[in-house]
């Protein structure tokens, strides 16, 4: 349990966020975000994160939305999962993000928090990843947009200070997507592989979750997939060797599923999309 | 009248309006909280211990260390100081409590306290805490304290050996002429019960003590407080409300010897301790582990001739219930199967892990799962069908235990327990189907008995007073740990008076002063023992109705029937009074009043039971067994080793159904933990003995998700001495789990799944190996 006392902040706008980010970076004091709290809370009963203050984003009204434009979708960062889930019409992102915790947690856990979270997952990313979502984020005052893969390394790097504000997620069907998750016994656990797999004209997108020590992807040129006499090499390859082995399984077994999920998605890709 | 109705549970309804109330919702002003430091560590010694910042933190009112007290505490067998003294034995043992004025000030101050270890190299195994120079984990055991029918042996780490000698095992060798051996390993565990433990101690100035505790064995916290720190009997009063799920975790004694010395030290103000649930998993103890070695034969007619089994338990840093557990695993050492001759050794040995308490099924799950892996590897090499090697050995009427005593008219039938588990799968136990390239289905069998091991004078209690409506209350020591007893003892009262079942009103929570005394609410004894003290109450109680009316009807009380809430002659209903007229004594047209209120009260205690022999293992410890059959069909994915269990089945013989949806909900019950047991859980460590999944996230546990069809069928051949012919059934269905799930997966793998949990990475790289290897085709 937390024994430190922290203060407690709920700005309501954009414009007493940044003003609250300045005050606590000019005092020098550290802070947490806090959306859903999931992590937060099982952080704190473990006396870990422990921080000077802590900044709910759930007053600010433009989080907790989602919008839908011309074949776009924009997620507020502080949405929860179950939201998205409710809303989004694409199966394998509904199934993607069902994998997370459980529904009582997804009730909370909010999509920003699982990307940006201390936990090495981030499943919601994987979509995001396949889709070339874009990400607005707010620094230095300013709302500013990126492409998600530009920012993601490991995981999302963002500036001192920065919040990811909302994620633009595009929403028309691809020739292919497909989630693949394996966990170690029961489903509500962390993956030991969720791959993420979506085809979009002339590419293959592929992301991994728990595979390795953070999320990976990798994108595979369409036509060379269809020549490539070794595709199972050609899609393992750049993953192989970053495989990890942990408590909930061991780089071998990693690798067999690995296996799996490609060959599921070669059956696919060859049998859907393929020879178009 | 309401027996065999699937009456609703009496404390339902506040339950699902939240007005239920559990050990840790009791809250008053003077209250102070405790929190407990632990080990990081698993096998240290002590060197100091620095509390003063703790001591002046805010709000503390007292800190408490292991050399405050110099007394041990123990179940059976004396081997645990209050708080770890000079060294700490396993990771998460109290090394520290606080207690302060807030829980929050408790955990601030808590946090202050730094202790000084020196690590010594941990003992992580049964066969390596017997290896001959293992260190001793208790040196000091020959000093210790423990009851009769255990058996230590200082100068080693074993804290119980029991042995089973019966028939002559070099006939049983000549005889067979097929011999299989097998090994299996359990690794410890927990419970995971949804309400972690608390304990709330106060010590009033006349020298009374109050405790309320979440827990299944009040009668023992008041006797082992009793005896521990020398208070006398009638001045400690044990409080357990309801109870969220007990699995035998709150059976014997845990928080309670905490809390008390933690309000001795604040001048008896209640103080409250309270599990976090990392210190539920870890601190307080949890299901025994196992490593076995069995070997078994039988003749040309597939007969069981010889079993030699060696049972290491592992029981972790302490003794606790483990010892009876490895008692009780001798005593059943065979599985539902007659053996004439029989070798067994079941020890319990202490490890440098989190200790073991009891766990559903207690000895009998672990056992069962190295017979029935034994027997089913014998049926694999032999051809013949596993169903009808189990039919061809089941114990029967007239057979003799491992431990001798005869199997007398009341013994179920598990032949026919088999026949239906066979049935209800739809036969061909002995085949795997190829459903598609990458999937394989495969079916198995497994048989089941359980005794409740107790001591040989346990008890149980009822008392009925009544109300002016005519309606009853029911008081008993059975606590209501989700398991519905209350509700079948209130069928049982509402039969035997002729009252309507919401007539009968139960009285939830036990008190121990206030409660007749009911050894525990364990050993799946509750209705048969509180049901035969509830039919003594209402037989009672209906002398004394009839008493009462034969006065004002003048009759003969003999000419009398109780039913339909009035008590009349049998030949003319029309004389008769209400139960209502009667129940608080009769009153007159003209004011007199006679008799005076009904109090009914009724008592039970185990017949005829003896302790074992410290040889052989003869004697009769058995008071009744439950028999019954289980069995799984499962579907492998071969690529990725994961595997679904589709449908679970269940026969057991009850004896007699008093209540079908609990009864069936125990059974499911018991099925669902079996296979959480079998196929997640399970603590791993690290090379230095520390707990690597000692939180939910990572300690996983069954969900809703991966329940399978289940399918439960009731035998009912009466229990003679039972109430109404029931028997036990709270525990069993849990037995045969672990046995059915490795079974169907080494035949579908055609490997030997003996190592639990059988995760699918397991299964996987058995099938690995096996091609790899191109193992022969016998198993």
């Amino acid at each position: 349990m937390n024994s430190k006392p922290f203060i407690y902040y709920r700005p309501g706008s954009q414009a007493e966020i940044v003003a609250l980010l300045d005050e606590l970076s000019q005092k020098g004091l550290t802070y947490a975000f806090y959306a859903g709290g999931t992590e937060l809370i099982t952080q704190f009963r473990r006396g870990q994160g422990i921080v000077d203050a802590v900044i709910d984003l759930k007053g600010i009204e433009s989080l907790k939305k989602i919008e839908f434009f011309e074949e776009k979708m924009v997620i507020g960062s502080a949405v929860p999962l179950n939201h998205v889930i409710d809303r989004t019409s694409i199966g394998s992102i509904k199934r993607a993000l069902e994998g997370i915790a459980d529904h009582t947690v997804r009730n909370t856990l909010t999509i920003g928090g699982n990307i940006c979270g201390r936990l090495p997952y981030r499943e919601a990313i994987l979509p995001l990843l396949c889709r070339e979502a874009q990400v607005t984020v707010l620094e230095e005052g300013l709302l500013n947009v990126y492409k998600l893969e530009s920012l993601f390394d490991k995981r999302l790097k963002l500036k001192a200070n920065a919040l990811l504000w909302s994620i633009e997620v595009d929403t028309n069907p691809m020739a292919l997507e497909i989630s693949q998750r394996h966990t170690a016994t029961t489903d509500v656990d962390y993956p030991i592989i969720h791959h993420y797999a979506v085809l979009d004209k002339d590419r293959l997108t592929i992301a991994l979750s728990g595979f390795s020590n953070f999320p990976i992807y990798e994108q595979f040129d369409f036509l060379t997939l269809i020549e490539a006499e070794d595709k199972m090499n050609l899609l393992m390859a750049p993953f192989e060797n970053q495989v990890k082995s942990d408590d909930r399984g061991s780089a071998e077994y990693r690798l067999a599923l690995l296996n799996v999920c490609t060959k599921n998605i070669i059956e696919a890709v060859m049998a859907n999309g393929g020879l178009k | 009248m309401s027996l065999s109705n699937s009456k609703y549970r009496k404390e339902s309804l506040d339950k699902v309006h939240g007005q239920a109330l559990y050990g840790n919702d009791l809250m008053t002003p003077q209250m102070l909280h405790a929190a407990v430091k632990t080990s990081p560590h698993a096998y240290a010694k002590i060197e100091k211990i620095e509390t003063e910042k703790a001591q002046n933190s805010k709000g503390v009112k007292a800190v408490l260390i292991g050399t405050d007290f110099d007394m041990n505490l123990g179940l059976y067998l004396c081997d645990k100081p209050p708080i770890a003294r000079s060294c700490v034995k396993h990771h998460g043992e109290v090394v520290a409590l606080v207690v302060a004025d807030s829980y929050e000030n408790a955990c601030r101050a808590r946090d202050l306290i730094e202790v000084k270890y020196e690590v010594l190299r941990p003992i992580l195994s049964p066969l390596e805490a017997l290896q001959p120079h293992a260190a001793l984990i208790h040196p000091e055991m020959s000093t210790y304290s423990h009851i009769a029918p255990i058996h230590p042996e200082p100068g080693s780490n074993i804290a119980n050996r029991t042995k089973i000698r019966k028939g002559d095992l070099k006939q049983g060798y000549s005889q067979s002429v097929h011999i299989i051996e097998s090994q299996v390993e359990i690794p410890i565990g927990d419970h995971v019960a949804m309400e972690p433990r608390v304990a709330i101690a106060e010590i009033k100035k006349t020298g009374e003590v109050i405790m309320t505790s979440s827990t299944q064995a009040p009668f023992v916290v008041k006797g082992l407080m009793s005896a521990f720190f020398n208070i006398e009997p009638g001045k400690i009063v044990v409080k357990a409300p309801l109870v969220g799920g007990g699995f035998g975790g709150k059976a014997g004694i845990q928080l309670e010897g905490l809390a008390y010395l933690a309000s001795l030290k604040v001048g008896g103000r209640p103080v409250k301790l309270v599990n976090t649930r990392e210190e539920d998993l870890l601190t307080s103890p949890g299901h025994i582990g196992l490593q076995a070695h069995v070997k078994m034969g039988v003749d040309e007619a597939f007969k069981l001739q010889f079993m030699e089994l060696d049972y290491y338990f592992n029981s972790g840093a302490y003794a606790d219930y483990a010892v009876n557990i490895s008692r009780a695993a001798a005593i059943s050492c065979t599985g539902p199967y007659y053996v004439p001759h029989i070798r067994c050794d079941s020890v319990c040995v202490y490890t440098n892990m989190p200790f073991a308490t009891a766990y559903r099924g207690f000895g009998h799950i672990e056992m069962g799962f190295a017979i029935e892996r034994g027997l089913d590897e014998l049926a694999y090499r032999l051809h013949v069908n596993p169903y009808e090697l189990r039919r061809i050995n089941g114990i029967q009427k007239g057979d003799t235990t491992p431990v001798q005593s005869i199997l007398g008219k009341s013994t179920g039938d598990i032949a026919t327990c088999f026949d239906e588990v066979n049935k209800m799968l739809g036969g061909e136990l002995d085949v795997v189907y190829r459903v598609d390239k990458n999937t394989v289905r495969a079916k198995s069998i497994t048989g089941l008995w359980k005794a409740p091991a107790m001591p040989t004078n346990t008890d149980a209690g009822a008392i009925l007073t009544f109300n002016s409506d005519g309606s009853c209350n029911l008081n008993t020591g059975v606590v209501e740990i989700g398991q519905g007893t209350k509700t079948g003892l209130a069928q049982i009262a509402s039969e035997m008076l002729g009252l309507p079942f919401d007539k009968v009103h139960v009285h939830m929570e036990v008190d121990t002063q206030i409660s007749p005394s009911d050894w525990a609410t364990a050993a799946s004894r509750g209705l048969f023992m509180a049901g035969n003290a509830v039919i003594e109450a209402c037989e009672d109680a209906l002398t004394q109705i009839k008493q009462t009316a034969s006065q004002v009807l003048r009759v003969p009380e003999r000419e009398l029937i109780v039913k339909n809430e009035r008590v009349y002659l049998k030949e003319d209903e029309t004389c008769g009074l209400s139960l209502a007229e009667v129940v608080m004594g009769y009153v007159y047209p003209n004011g007199n009043a006679i008799c005076g209120q009904i109090i009914g009260s009724g008592r039970y205690i185990a017949r005829h039971l003896t302790d074992i022999d410290a040889e052989t293992g003869v004697g009769h410890p058995d008071l009744e067994w439950t028999l019954g059959a289980e069995g799984v069909e499962i579907e492998l994915d071969e690529r990725t080793g994961q595997y679904k269990i589709l449908k679970a089945v269940c026969c057991i013989d009850v004896g007699k159904v008093i209540n079908p949806q609990i009864a069936r909900g125990q059974i499911v019950g018991g099925m669902a933990m079996g296979m959480g047991y079998t196929t997640m859980e399970g603590f791993t460590f690290n090379e230095r003995g520390q707990v690597l999944n000692g939180v939910l996230r990572d300690y996983k546990i069954m969900r809703i998700e991966d329940a399978p069809q289940y399918e439960v069928k009731f035998i009912e051949t009466p229990q003679l001495d039972g109430p109404f012919g029931a028997r036990g059934l709270g525990e069993q269905s849990v037995i045969g789990m672990p046995g059915a799930i490795s079974n169907a997966l080494s035949r579908a793998t055609g490997t030997h799944l003996n190592t639990i949990p059988i995760t699918p990475e397991k299964v996987l790289k058995a099938l690995l190996n096996k091609s790899n290897e191109e193992v022969d085709c016998e198993f």
